[in-house]
């Protein structure tokens, strides 16, 4: 079982009318390792009221990925991975956060972040989520979220990874078997993908891409990851949600 | 044409997105129409309130997002329940009565409860309330249980209060009852501060991911 993935991350309207940079961050992978298949998805979104949030994004998700590839390094299956060893590699890379704050003499919630993730492998699947954005799981059968996006009191807020509390703020969940399809993106686009007054999933939206990622050919196929980022950026999406977008898609393959 | 073909020319499929209602962005004003109102400052006050919904009126967004409700007191009465900008109803508001201030503030609290709950009833995400008082007197009924809701109400995050003084109004009542500084209005610009309002209210309602609230300084409107 191998893990055929595409993601792209772009700057919203918002941000590039008042020149500023995007402050959305992704990080995947599929890895081999001691003949079985993993994969590793993990997206953040920095908080639009901070000017650092970007780098605490990509901090956030670095630090995290190379955590979560030396767990898989130790030979030992997903399924051991408890929910705190979960809340350990979160807090490893807050800290990286925290260390570069120190360093640039700023505070950590100007690195305030969300963080959505997963790990899976052929016979286990883990899922953990601060904040907003979304993790969707699926097969033929219909598409379910894993959490529903987590939102303050009002449209404008959420949790993030720099909150005193975000122990108490992580949300994890596992399954005893990978869906066959996944997808992870920040909350630019849960209203575009989501529908909030049934809490269902579109399938519109997920289904011709999960299709198209898995009808692609993994040698001269075309570039499905340039072709998400001009979808990401089409006149019909921004009109919809100028906020910056990430959209993390993979399937597993025989 | 053959699937193959569809394929080469959107690689990524025909896809479709889902429907949301616009979050919303509440806005309630509870105006002062008591007899000291009477003449120009009812007059200038009507053709603010009018200016006000023509500006929400001209932007796209903020005309699907901004809903405005109208409490008038002296005595109190619900002039528009929450609405989108478009539903207008060109009240013209007569000044008359006394100035029950605290029973009008224990009303707007009551109706922005109300529109959050049928918010979350129907999976509308929304931004934080915003009240505005306008009143040129001092209170004639009980207000301190009324100041006391508000601070709670400000301290929950559940809304924010702001208060304007027109000419004569008792400014120190009005301090008591907001944890906000309340403005005064200069001479009876009324026009001027709708102006302010409708552009906070507009970028308010765009999507700005923030737990702050962006006022525009008060300028042109209010003294110092």
């Amino acid at each position: 079982m191998i893990w055929k993935h595409i993601s792209s991350s772009v700057t919203g309207k918002s941000h590039i009318d008042r020149n500023e940079p995007g402050q959305d961050y992704c990080r995947t992978g599929a890895i081999r390792f001691a003949d079985r298949d993993f994969f590793i998805g993990l997206a953040a979104d920095g908080a639009g009221s901070t000017t650092r949030g970007g780098t605490g994004a990509e901090i956030t998700c670095e630090t995290l990925y190379l955590r979560i590839l030396s767990s898989i390094r130790t030979g030992d299956p997903l399924s051991s991975v408890t929910d705190d060893d979960i809340r350990m590699w979160i807090s490893t890379s807050r800290e990286a956060v925290l260390t570069r704050a120190h360093d640039e003499g700023q505070r950590l919630k100007d690195y305030a972040c969300t963080l959505i993730g997963v790990v899976l492998s052929e016979d286990h699947a883990l899922f953990f989520q601060i904040g907003d954005g979304c993790i969707v799981t699926g097969d033929e059968n219909g598409y379910q979220t894993i959490f529903w996006p987590e939102q303050g009191e009002y449209a404008n807020t959420t949790f993030f990874l720099s909150d005193e509390d975000f122990r108490d703020r992580i949300r994890i969940d596992r399954r005893e078997k990978p869906p066959a399809e996944i997808a992870l993106f920040t909350d630019g686009l849960q209203t575009l993908v989501l529908s909030f007054s049934t809490r269902t999933v579109h399938e519109g939206f997920f289904r011709p891409l999960f299709t198209a990622l898995r009808k692609n050919p993994e040698r001269g196929g075309v570039d499905l990851s340039a072709h998400l980022r001009t979808l990401l950026t089409r006149d019909d999406v921004n009109a919809r949600s100028d906020d910056d977008k990430t959209l993390v898609l993979a399937v597993n393959t025989p | 044409m053959s699937d193959d073909t569809m394929y080469d020319q959107q690689p990524l499929g025909p896809v479709t997105f889902a429907e949301n209602p616009e979050p919303r962005c509440p806005c309630l004003l509870l105006l002062d129409t008591s007899g000291s109102m009477a003449g120009k400052p009812i007059a200038e006050l009507n053709a603010g309130l009018r200016s006000f919904y023509e500006e929400l009126q001209g932007d796209s967004l903020a005309v699907k997002r901004v809903e405005v409700a109208l409490v008038s007191f002296g005595p109190v009465r619900v002039i528009s329940e929450f609405n989108t900008a478009d539903f207008f109803l060109d009240p013209t508001l007569e000044a008359e009565g006394d100035t029950p201030l605290g029973e009008a503030i224990t009303k707007g609290i009551e109706m922005v409860r109300k529109r959050k709950d049928e918010y979350r009833a129907n999976g509308i995400s929304f931004y934080r309330p915003w009240i505005f008082l306008i009143t040129d007197g001092s209170p004639t009924d009980e207000w301190q249980r009324a100041a006391a809701a508000v601070r709670e109400g400000e301290s929950s995050k559940s809304f924010a209060f702001f208060a304007v003084g027109v000419q004569n109004a008792d400014m120190s009542v009005l301090r008591q009852i907001t944890v906000r500084q309340p403005l005064k209005l200069q001479g009876l610009k009324f026009r001027e501060f709708f102006q302010w309002l409708s552009n906070s209210m507009k970028s308010a309602s765009r999507s700005n991911p923030s737990d702050r609230i962006l006022l525009s300084p008060p300028s042109g409107w209010s003294e110092i």
